[in-house]
């Protein structure tokens, strides 16, 4: 039994409470009456006057009864709810999980079916207006709301957001929670969980010498709403004083089959050749038949039938693993396509979550690069750039290079090796090896002494798929400084320096190679002609990859378009088209995603090698798909792992509806106050 | 026990009794307990053998009754001389009081109204058979602007005749409401002057509600012994006999403006009917043991009922 606003009911009972014992004992203004004789009733009265306890006892019955009365209203003025939990503090914070997993729809609200998000909002709304509110005492004992519940209202899928922040305002914490759109990104609680602590009062103690000591932040009760699949509860800290309430959303078993892989592949040998491959995934504890239509630009292409394995087998967490399943579709095709991937169940069996059975990809056109190979007759390099399946390599000496009149155009990717022409670089795309080119941002500044490679940025397409750490050993690189201001990105650091650059301007873009590559001990690695397979593809715009850049919900839309690109526009589905700027290299930034599907880049200005052009404007699409195992598997769990422990969910719908009794109070009031006029009126005492 | 509101007086005789309890009360006739020697002859049966044809009992002759009263035919028969005796019929006093206080004015139906009624219709009976008829009101005026006396009397009706005059000084009788400040009529120095006033032996019938602060004895005490058999009807209005009022009240007294301040509650209401029933109860030992017949009956009983079954089986009328 909690009391929302007892200050305001007890100012309540100390008016009235004396009010009417004072108005009870003053003297009753009785009604004149006329009576043929007062004789009997003096007779009478003085008889009752004999039996004075009595009389009193008689007469505080009435009394008594408006106390009653009084009391219930008063109790129903401090408004009391029956919870099953003690709330510490009057601080809460609300956690609403919008990701994926929350649009399955086997929620429940009062009996209706609705997806898991509805579900914890309307609980959230109920929470809500169970908060005790501010009342005038509170102006009066000091702040506004000081007595009044206080509460934020925090969303999280992969990344957390504050909805609003900690407020008494019940009005604003109800528009909070209905603004809540579903995501379809993962889900992560971390980030949301440092938002709340980042908004809880600072606390600080004073030690024996006086000086003021921060004591750890006192989040409150954190009411979080989740299905349970957060993915990083681990990293999760609850302070010691902290109170997490879990209201599980979502069913136990619930069923669900979902694309979890999806991915597309042309054939080394032959281009043309491409193969689509989905991976599916089922919690359903009987093995599952769907029909998994392939829809090419809008076309439907093919429809397969799949089985999925039944969820059984290993288990993990205290659950089976979810069944899986693949179906492979090929297709002849050069040129690019949005292939749109759909699964149905075809056996009448559940299907809980709608948003895992839709994938795309987006397949780029099979263009080949054409590469110019500048160098003074270098050994390694050749030999490694003669596998590599480009539309065409032209080795040729730098005098032949200066000859094109330094015109690099016709080229997609011009290496140069350990040679540098005359003067700033045309415009173009270069791979620069043992040589720092001016007019781009860079440096040189004399030779370092022997090094190794011992870190390199496993976040960029050109060095993601190397190992380097000590594989390669440099006997000397040169010093290279970064002016400041330039786009520069630091792809290899030895212990000395940065010796791998990505580095564009307005007009052409480079990675420069800070030292010989065959002076040193990287030619004999297998990292050496990945590198220059990743380099030359990068600076040429084909990714490695037959399904282009594919990014989760959640997170950020990250390409580099040709420089000059200008008016982009993003098409984004579900929602309005936004207009980007690129940065100076071509860059576009677009985050967090918030719902999977094909986003459409369209600009005016140059086209990337596998970018569509159309009426002048260049288009290049993006897939954005859900494809996470464990969104996909929507059974929920029971216990939540934290830092601090585990946090078991609260028994369904107890917490987040609390009873409230002031309507019961009310009406017993109603009652006695009747059960009185019958007294009265009956002059019937018990 | 309230005040009648807006209180209609009679105006005739019609107003107090109907033509068919008229018809009806006509074959009636005032009876006595006690039987008293009339100073004329009447229509009433007396217990003296007398001259009436209605034959009565036969007794044995002594020297010196009436030769004319002998029954010859029995003498024919039996050889021995018989009395033939007839009843005697005499007239009888019949003296109605009514109680014209403030507080017989009230109920609903109006006690007053009632008692008028019954008095009326005991004062037809008496005047219709021939009896000495006298109705004393006791602190009344006559008529709206009449003068307020501690006893209004009409003396010595007789006949069929005068029963326009009694309906009349009984349709004029008024409460004398003076007002809070009057001292009202005093029972017991109302009943000495009618004791002192009275003439011959008789009936007397007290209509009252007897709810009398002075104390009703020392009036009864007045009346009673001196020649008159005694009747007391006592009437109540339903609401003094089962009140109806609620909340806290203050009862004023419409007599005297005394006040009580009450709570109306069950265990008062149950202790006012004990109370009550005390009172009467008390009223009854009384007259019971001074011979006085007591009738308590409460406003709403019909007079023809009250007259033809109460009074008949107390025997006042038969």
């Amino acid at each position: 039994m909690s009391w929302l606003t007892p200050g305001l009911a007890a100012v309540a009972a100390a008016v009235a409470v004396p009010t009417l014992l004072i108005l009870y004992f003053l003297k009753l203004r009785r009604r004149d009456v006329e009576v043929s004789s007062t004789l009997l009733w003096k007779r009478t009265v003085q008889d009752m006057q004999a039996n004075a306890p009595f009389q009193k006892l008689r007469r505080n019955l009435l009394l008594f009864l408006q106390l009653l009365i009084l009391a219930a209203g008063l109790f129903a003025i401090a408004q009391p709810e029956l919870s099953a939990e003690t709330v510490t503090g009057n601080r809460h914070v609300i956690m609403i999980d919008r990701s994926a997993s929350m649009q399955a729809f086997d929620g429940n609200w009062k009996g209706e079916t609705v997806t898991r998000l509805e579900q914890a909002k309307r609980e959230a709304l109920a929470f809500v207006d169970a908060l005790a509110e501010p009342t005038w005492l509170d102006g009066v004992m000091g702040g506004a709301d000081a007595g009044a519940d206080k509460a934020t209202v925090i969303t999280f899928d992969s990344r957390g957001g504050i909805r609003q922040p900690m407020t008494a305002d019940k009005g604003l914490l109800r528009a909070a929670i209905e603004s809540i759109e579903p995501s379809d990104a993962p889900t992560a609680a971390s980030e949301a969980y440092k938002l709340a602590i980042a908004q809880a009062p600072p606390r600080s103690v004073p030690d024996r010498d006086g000086t003021m000591v921060p004591l750890p932040p006192a989040v409150g009760t954190v009411h979080l709403w989740t299905d349970g699949k957060i993915g990083d509860a681990r990293d999760v800290v609850p302070g010691p004083e902290d109170v997490v309430r879990f209201n599980r959303v979502g069913g136990e078993n619930a069923i669900n089959l979902g694309i979890t892989g999806l991915r597309a592949e042309r054939s080394y040998e032959n281009p043309r050749e491409l193969s689509i491959f989905v991976g599916l995934s089922n919690t359903d504890t009987k093995p599952r038949t769907v029909d998994v239509q392939f829809i090419v630009n809008g076309s439907l292409a093919s429809v397969r039938t799949a089985e999925i394995a039944p969820a059984e087998g290993a288990v993990s967490e205290g659950r089976s693993l979810p069944g899986t399943g693949g179906v492979v579709f090929k297709l002849d095709r050069a040129a690019g396509a949005v292939v749109e991937v759909r699964t149905k169940a075809t056996d009448n069996g559940e299907d809980l979550l709608e948003r895992d059975n839709t994938g795309w990809v987006v397949v780029p056109p099979s263009k080949r690069l054409r590469v110019a190979l500048v160098s003074t007759g270098d050994f390694f390099t050749s030999l490694a750039l003669e596998g590599l399946p480009f539309g065409e390599l032209v080795q040729m000496s730098p005098s032949e290079f200066e000859s094109l009149g330094g015109n690099a155009s016709q080229f997609d990717v011009v290496l140069l090796d350990g040679w540098l022409p005359d003067g700033p670089l045309a415009a173009g795309n270069y791979l620069v090896l043992g040589k720092v080119p001016e007019g781009l941002g860079l440096i040189a500044n004399g030779e370092s002494s022997p090094s190794e490679i011992v870190d390199w940025n496993e976040d960029h397409p050109v060095m993601a798929d190397l190992e380097l750490g000590g594989r390669v050993t440099i006997p000397e690189a040169l010093t290279v400084e970064v002016e400041q201001g330039a786009a520069v990105e630091v792809l290899a650091e030895t212990n000395s320096g940065p010796v791998i650059f990505d580095v564009s301007t307005g007009s052409s873009r480079a990675i420069v190679v800070a030292f010989d590559p065959d002076n040193s001990t990287w030619p004999f690695d297998v990292s050496y002609v990945v590198f220059h397979a990743a380099a030359i593809n990068a600076l040429g715009g084909v990714t490695g990859s037959a399904s282009a850049g594919t990014v989760r919900p959640g997170g950020t839309l990250s390409e580099r378009l040709p420089i000059g690109a200008r008016n982009v526009r993003l098409e984004i589905p579900e929602a309005p088209d936004v207009t980007l700027a690129p940065a100076p290299d071509g860059r576009i930034a677009y985050g967090p995603v918030p719902r999977a599907g094909v986003y459409a880049m369209t600009w005016s200005g140059p086209a990337g090698i596998t970018d569509e052009v159309e009426d002048g404007k260049a288009t290049r699409r993006v897939a954005v798909n859900l494809l996470d195992p464990d969104e996909t598997d929507i059974r929920t769990k029971a216990v939540l792992s934290f830092a601090s422990g585990d946090v078991a969910a609260s028994a369904q719908g107890s917490a987040q509806t609390p009873r409230r009794l002031w309507p019961w109070l009310l009406l017993g009031a109603l009652a006695i106050s009747m059960f009185e006029w019958w007294i009265y009126n009956r002059r019937v005492y018990l | 026990m309230l005040r009648t509101p807006s209180q209609t007086r009679p105006a005739s005789l019609e107003d107090l009794l109907d033509t068919k309890l008229l018809a009806r009360l006509d074959a009636l006739d005032i009876s006595s307990r006690k039987v008293f020697r009339g100073k004329l002859k009447g229509e009433r049966r007396s217990k003296k053998r007398g001259e009436s044809v209605e034959f009565a009992d036969h007794r044995p002759y002594v020297v010196g009754d009436d030769l004319r009263h002998i029954d010859w035919n029995v003498f024919g028969r039996l050889d021995t001389l018989f009395m033939k005796l007839f009843m005697e019929e005499e007239d009888l006093s019949l003296h109605l009081v009514l109680d014209c206080s403030a507080s017989s004015d009230t109920g609903e139906p109006n006690k007053l109204l009632f008692m008028q009624r019954v008095a009326m219709a005991l004062g037809y009976i008496g005047l219709v058979k021939y009896n000495r008829v006298a109705v004393s009101a006791i602190g009344a005026r006559l008529g709206d602007e009449g003068e307020a006396g501690l006893v209004q009397s009409l003396r010595d009706m007789r006949g069929k005749r005068r029963v326009h005059d009694m309906s009349r000084f009984i349709c004029d009788l008024r409460p004398d409401t003076g007002g809070d400040e009057s001292t009202p009529a005093s029972f017991g120095e109302a009943c000495r002057r009618i004791a002192l006033s009275r003439r011959g032996k008789g009936i007397m019938v007290i209509l009252s509600d007897m709810l009398i602060k002075e104390g009703y004895e020392d009036g009864l005490r007045m009346l009673v012994g001196r020649g008159y058999d005694l009747f007391v009807i006592q009437t109540l209005s339903p609401q003094e006999l089962d009140p109806s009022i609620t909340g806290d009240l203050r009862l004023k007294d419409i007599e005297d403006g005394d006040k009580a301040e009450i709570t109306m509650s069950a265990p008062l209401l149950k202790k006012y009917k004990k109370t009550l029933a005390a009172y009467t109860n008390q009223l009854r030992d009384f007259c019971a043991r001074r011979e006085i017949m007591l009738v308590t009956v409460p406003s709403d009983t019909a007079v023809d009922t009250m007259v033809l079954d109460h009074l008949r089986r107390r025997g006042v009328v038969k």
